[in-house]
C-alpha cells in the first residue's frame, strides 16, 4: 500500500508527487528551504483520536526546528497553541492562505497535515499549478497525495504516527 | 431586442417606410403575451453576450482560483491532452479555460435538467387546466415570477404565458452548450460569462417549474403557517403498504394520493417520499405524505426493507435502484423517458395485466408514462405485495453485525473507496469486539453511497452492516418540518426591505442544495439556529430545508416548531423543493423592485448591481452535489449574492475570490456623484468553499456586509461578524482585516470599540468615506445624474 497514493479512484494525472518512504530523506528535503510555512487541517483531531497522540504539539515540534510559521482555520487547533504559547501563527482560512500563497511568495515551502482528503488534493492542485515556479508543497498526512511535490506514504495510522515522531527527531539533530 | 422566433408579439407606436407610415399597431405572431404596464427594459430575452459587460464586471473583481479536479483533456480524440501548468491542448486550451469550460459543460446539464422538468410540468399541467389557467401564486404576491420578469420581460398571467419563456430558456442552453465544442470559446472569462448566463436561465426554468405547480396543484401560495409534516426514517407506518416515491417531478406522486382518495383507500397506504419530490408531495397534500429524508437517504431508507413499491420520476434517483429493490423483494415503477432504468414500457396494457406481471417477479419494475396509469399499478401492487413481504421488513439481529465484522481483515480498500475517508477498518475492529460505538458514529456521516461494499474483499455488506449497527438510532428518527411555503410574500418584502438595505438586518442566510457532507445533518440545523437566533433572516430549500428538520431543541422541537415561517429576522423558512429556490432569488430581486422600486421589467444589469451592493444576501450549500445545484449557485452569483459550499463543494473546479488586498478591485462609482471611489472588500468572494462549519459562519457573517451599509447597519454586521470569530477563536481575538471592512468610526461596534479602536491603531487604519449610492455601471451613474439634472 505504501508507495501507493491513497485513494483508489485516483487516476494519476502527468505530474505526480514523489512518495516519500524514508523519513531522514523527508527530513533533508524540508530543511533545503528556507521559508517554510505548515498549513493544519481542522480533520486533525480525528487522527490524534485514532492514535491518542497530541498531534499538534508534535508539529510545534517541527515548526521550532526549521522555523516554520503554522497557519490553520481550526478552532481546536487554534485553543491548543495558545496554550502551548506558541505564537508564530496565523488564523487563516484555507482558500485565502492558497491564495497567498501562490500571489505572494513570502514561502518556498507549505507543508500540509490534518486536512479531509478532498480539500487537500485540490488545494494541492492549485498550487502545483499556479505557484511551481516558487513553491514547493509537502503532504504529511498517513495518506499518499497525489498533487503535491512530496508525500509521506499512505501507511496505516499508527505507522505513519511513528514515522512522524521520528521525522520530528531528525528535524532536531 | 433578441426574442429569436418568428412568433411574438410587438406594438409600433409609429412606423415609416418610403411607401407608408403606421401608427399604433400591435403586432401578434403566434404567441399572445398580454402587455404590462411597466415599459421594456433595456435587456428583454438577452442572448449570450448581452449581459457579458455586467459578468466581466464581477469576474475582473471575483477572479476564479483553479482546483482542477483533472489535469488533461479527453474531450475530443486529438486528446488525451495534458494541459499541467503553462501547457496548451491541440485545440489551444489552456488548463484555467478547460477548468471554466467544464463549469460550463456542467451548468448545462443543470439548467438542462431544470427546464426539462419545467417542460415537462408544463405539457403535463396545461393539458390538464388549459393554458388559460391563471397564475395565482397568493393574494398577497402581486409581483409573481419576478425572475421572469427581471430575464425576459414578460409577465405571465397564465400557465400559457409561460411557453415563450420555456422557448427562449432551452434556445439559450442549446446556444450556450454549443460554445464548449472543441475550437469554440477560447477564454476563461468568456466561458465563466457562460457560466453565470446558464446561471441566470437556470433561475427562469426553476421559477417556471414552481409557479406551474403552485398555480396548478394548489401548493402552499407565499403562506408562512404552512402546516407541519412528518419527517425521518422512523415516521413511516411499516404494517401498512408503502410506496415510496423518488425524485423531482411531484405528478406520478400526485397521482397516486389522487388514486388513493378516489378509492377511499387514502389511510391504508402509506406515500413517503425522499429528495424533492417529498417536498412537493407534501406541498400538494398538505398533511399525510411523509418526507423520509434527502437524496442521501435512498439506500439507508430502502435497504431497511420497508418500501414496498418504489416509484421514481426525475433527477437524484440511485441508478442501481432496480437491483436495491429486487434485493428487498419490491418493485419499481418508473414514469419518465429520461429515467427508464432498463425497465419494459407497460404504458398501453392494463393496470392489472401490469400488477400481475410485478407479482409474479416476471419483470421487476415497468416504465409506465401514463400517470394515472403508474398510480394504479403503485397502489394495487403495494395492496397485494405488502403482506407477503411482512418479513422482509425486519431487521437483522445485531449478532450478525459482529459476525460480518469478525470477518474484516482491516485491509482498508473500503476506505480507500469512501468518499468521505471514514475509519471503517477502526470501527469494524471495535464491532468484532461487540462495540458498536464506531459503526453508529460512522453512519451519522456515510451517506449511503455503497462504495464500500463494492470493494470489500472479504464480501462484508459493509452498508448493510453500518445501518444495522445503527437501526435503533434509525428508528428514532421522527422529526417535524414545515411545508415548502413557496414565494415570498410583496407585504413581508415590505416590512423587511428597508432594514435588508440598510443593514440593520444583518443579513438573509439561506441553505439550499444538498446537505450530505459528514455532519450535514447536525452542520445545517446548527448553523440554521445560530443565524435566526442572531436575528438573520434564515431561508431554506430542497434537502437542505430537510436537514434543518433533522434537529431538536431541549425542549424536543425543530427549528420548524421552534422559529416563525415568515421570512422575517428570527424566521426560518422552507420555501419548498429545489425549484423553490427561485423564490429565495426572486426574494431579493423583489426588495430592489418593491423597496427600491428600481424597474423590474428587463432590468437585469441594474437589478443585479443593486443587489450586490445592497443587499446582505448569502447562501450555503453544503453537501456534495449535482450538476444542478452547480447551476442554481451559478444564478445566484450572476444576481451579485455570494454562495459558500463546504468542503465537498471544492470540487466544483473553481472558487471565485476577491482579494482584499487588491485595493484597485474595491473601487466603484458613487452614482450620486459619479466619482469612483473605494468601497472595500465587500462582498469580499463570489464563491467560496469553507473547510469547516465555523469557517462557513464567520465567512456568511462577513459575506452579508455590502457597501451601501449604513454606519448603525454595518456596525450590525460586524457585531456578528467579531462574535463569531470569537466564539470559535477565543475571546481574545479580532477578525484581522476588520480595518478593511470599518470606513469611518461610526461603523465600529459599540459592544467592541476599545480592542477595535486599539486594533486600528496598531494597524495604521485611515478613514474612508463610505458611499450611500454605490454601483459599478457607469449606465446607473448615467441615469442617476439625468434625474438629477
Ligand atoms: S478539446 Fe482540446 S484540449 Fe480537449 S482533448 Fe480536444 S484538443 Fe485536447
Ligand atoms: S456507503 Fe458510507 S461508509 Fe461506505 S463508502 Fe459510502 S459514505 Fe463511505
Ligand atoms: S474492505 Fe472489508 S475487509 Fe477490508 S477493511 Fe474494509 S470491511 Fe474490512
Amino acid at each position: 500500500m505504501s508507495v501507493e497514493y491513497w485513494l483508489r479512484g485516483e487516476i494519476p494525472q502527468p505530474l505526480k508527487a514523489t512518495v516519500i518512504t524514508d523519513v531522514k530523506v523527508l527530513g533533508g528535503r524540508i530543511k533545503q528551504h528556507k521559508k517554510p510555512v505548515i498549513l493544519l487541517g481542522s480533520e486533525l483531531y480525528r487522527l490524534e483520536r485514532i492514535v491518542s497522540s497530541d498531534i499538534v504539539a508534535t508539529i510545534v515540534d517541527i515548526a521550532n526546528a526549521v522555523k516554520a510559521d503554522l497557519t490553520t482555520s481550526s478552532s481546536d487547533v487554534v485553543q491548543r497553541l495558545d496554550s502551548m504559547g506558541f505564537k508564530r501563527y496565523r488564523v487563516g482560512f484555507p482558500m485565502s492562505v492558497v491564495q497567498k500563497l501562490a500571489r505572494d511568495r513570502e514561502y518556498d515551502l507549505a507543508i500540509f497535515i490534518g486536512f479531509q482528503y478532498h480539500y487537500e488534493w485540490l488545494l494541492l492542485n492549485y498550487l502545483k499549478h499556479y505557484a511551481y515556479r516558487h513553491l514547493n508543497t509537502l503532504s504529511l498526512e498517513p495518506y499518499g497525495h497525489p498533487n503535491a511535490t512530496w508525500t509521506m506514504p499512505s501507511l496505516p495510522i499508527p505507522l505513519w504516527h511513528k514515522n512522524l515522531l521520528a521525522l520530528t527527531e531528525v528535524l532536531k539533530t | 431586442m433578441s426574442i429569436p422566433y418568428s412568433k411574438f408579439k410587438m406594438r409600433i407606436d409609429e412606423l415609416k417606410t418610403p411607401l407608408s407610415e403606421i401608427r399604433g399597431l400591435d403586432l401578434s405572431i403566434g404567441y399572445v403575451v398580454e402587455e404590462w404596464e411597466e415599459p421594456q427594459g433595456p435587456t428583454p430575452f438577452p442572448s449570450i453576450a448581452t449581459l457579458r459587460k455586467w459578468d466581466h464586471v464581477l469576474l475582473n473583481r471575483y477572479r476564479p482560483l483553479y482546483l482542477p479536479f483533472c489535469d488533461l483533456c479527453c474531450l475530443c480524440t486529438y486528446g488525451k491532452c495534458d494541459l499541467s501548468r503553462e501547457k496548451r491542448g491541440s485545440c489551444g486550451l489552456g488548463l484555467s479555460d478547460q477548468q471554466s469550460r467544464l463549469v460550463a459543460l456542467v451548468c448545462s446539464i443543470g439548467a438542462s435538467t431544470h427546464v426539462s422538468h419545467a417542460r415537462e410540468l408544463f405539457e403535463k399541467l396545461v393539458e390538464r387546466f388549459s393554458r388559460d389557467h391563471p397564475i395565482d401564486l397568493g393574494s398577497q404576491v402581486r409581483v409573481e415570477m419576478p425572475i421572469t420578469r427581471l430575464v425576459t420581460g414578460v409577465k405571465p398571467r397564465t400557465l400559457g404565458d409561460l411557453e415563450i419563456v420555456l422557448d427562449y430558456v432551452e434556445r439559450q442552453i442549446v446556444q450556450t452548450l454549443a460554445s464548449v465544442h472543441t475550437g469554440q470559446e477560447g477564454s476563461w472569462i468568456d466561458y465563466e460569462s457562460k457560466v453565470f448566463h446558464l446561471g441566470m436561465l437556470d433561475h427562469v426554468a426553476l421559477e417556471v417549474a414552481d409557479a406551474l405547480q403552485v398555480a396548478a396543484l394548489d401548493f402552499p401560495k407565499a403562506d408562512p403557517e404552512s402546516p407541519l409534516v412528518s419527517l425521518g426514517l422512523g415516521v413511516v407506518e411499516v404494517s401498512k403498504p408503502v410506496i415510496l416515491v423518488i425524485g423531482h417531478n411531484v405528478i406520478p406522486a400526485g397521482a397516486i394520493v389522487d388514486y388513493l382518495e378516489r378509492m377511499g383507500i387514502r389511510d391504508e397506504v402509506e406515500v413517503c417520499g425522499l429528495c424533492c419530490t417529498a417536498h412537493d408531495i407534501t406541498r400538494y397534500e398538505k398533511k399525510r405524505a411523509k418526507i423520509v429524508g434527502p437524496m442521501s437517504w435512498q439506500l439507508k431508507f430502502i435497504r431497511t426493507g420497508v418500501p414496498d413499491v418504489i416509484v421514481i420520476d426525475e433527477q437524484c434517483i440511485y441508478t442501481n435502484v432496480v437491483e436495491e429493490a429486487r434485493r428487498i423483494g419490491a418493485v419499481v415503477i418508473a414514469t419518465t423517458d429520461k429515467a427508464c432504468h432498463g425497465l419494459p414500457e407497460r404504458s398501453s396494457e392494463s393496470p392489472e395485466e401490469v400488477v400481475e406481471e410485478l407479482l409474479s417477479g416476471r419483470i421487476p419494475g415497468a416504465l409506465i408514462l401514463d400517470h394515472d396509469k403508474a398510480a394504479e399499478v403503485a397502489v394495487k401492487t403495494a395492496l397485494k405485495l405488502a403482506p407477503t413481504r411482512l418479513k422482509l421488513k425486519a431487521q437483522l439481529p445485531l449478532e450478525d453485525v459482529v459476525e460480518y465484522a469478525k470477518k474484516c481483515t482491516k485491509c482498508r480498500e473500503c476506505e480507500r473507496a469512501c468518499p468521505q475517508n471514514l475509519p471503517i477498518s477502526h470501527a469494524m475492529d471495535r464491532a468484532s469486539r461487540g462495540d458498536l460505538v464506531g459503526l453508529t458514529d460512522i453512519y451519522e456521516k456515510c451517506f449511503a453511497c455503497n462504495r464500500c461494499e463494492y470493494v470489500c474483499p472479504r464480501q462484508i455488506p459493509v452498508l448493510n452492516v453500518i445501518l444495522k449497527a445503527a437501526g435503533e438510532k434509525r428508528s428514532s428518527e421522527v422529526f417535524k418540518i414545515r411545508v415548502g411555503r413557496g414565494p415570498i410574500q410583496d407585504t413581508e418584502i415590505r416590512a423587511v426591505g428597508r432594514d435588508i438595505v440598510l443593514g440593520a438586518i444583518p443579513g438573509v442566510v439561506a441553505f439550499v442544495g444538498c446537505a450530505n457532507w459528514r455532519e450535514g445533518a447536525v452542520d445545517v440545523p446548527i448553523m440554521a439556529r445560530e443565524f435566526a437566533f442572531r436575528r438573520y433572516i434564515v431561508v431554506a430549500s430542497g434537502c437542505s430545508a430537510m436537514a434543518i428538520a433533522m434537529y431538536k431543541n431541549d425542549e424536543g422541537k425543530t427549528p420548524y416548531e421552534e422559529f416563525t415561517g415568515e421570512f422575517t429576522p428570527g424566521g426560518v423558512v422552507n420555501v419548498g423543493s429545489c425549484v423553490a429556490n427561485s423564490h429565495i432569488a426572486g426574494a431579493v430581486i423583489k426588495i430592489a423592485n418593491i423597496f427600491a422600486r428600481l424597474p423590474l421589467r428587463a432590468n437585469y444589469m441594474e437589478v443585479a448591481d443593486y443587489i450586490l451592493n445592497r443587499i446582505g444576501a448569502v447562501g450555503i450549500a453544503w453537501g456534495a452535489m449535482s450538476q444542478k445545484a452547480a447551476a442554481i449557485a451559478s444564478g445566484f452569483w450572476r444576481l451579485g449574492v455570494p454562495v459558500i459550499v463546504g468542503p465537498h463543494g471544492i470540487k466544483y473546479r473553481r472558487m471565485l475570490l476577491g482579494d482584499g488586498e487588491r485595493d484597485e478591485a474595491w473601487f466603484l462609482y458613487d452614482a450620486k456623484t459619479g466619482d469612483k471611489v473605494y468601497g472595500g472588500p465587500v462582498p469580499e468572494h463570489l464563491f467560496y468553499a469553507a473547510e469547516s462549519r465555523g469557517e462557513a459562519m464567520i465567512m456568511a457573517a462577513k459575506l452579508c456586509i455590502r457597501p451601501a451599509d449604513t454606519p448603525q447597519g454595518r456596525a450590525i454586521k460586524l457585531t456578528n461578524y467579531i462574535s463569531l470569530y470569537k466564539k470559535f477563536y477565543g475571546y481574545d481575538k479580532l477578525p484581522q482585516d476588520l480595518h478593511l471592512l470599518i470606513r469611518t468610526e461610526s461603523d465600529i461596534p459599540i459592544t467592541y470599540k476599545d480592542e477595535v479602536v486599539r486594533f486600528l491603531r496598531e494597524v495604521n487604519w485611515r478613514e474612508r468615506p463610505s458611499i450611500s449610492d454605490p454601483t459599478l455601471l457607469e449606465e446607473v451613474v448615467r441615469k442617476r445624474l439625468k434625474v438629477m439634472k
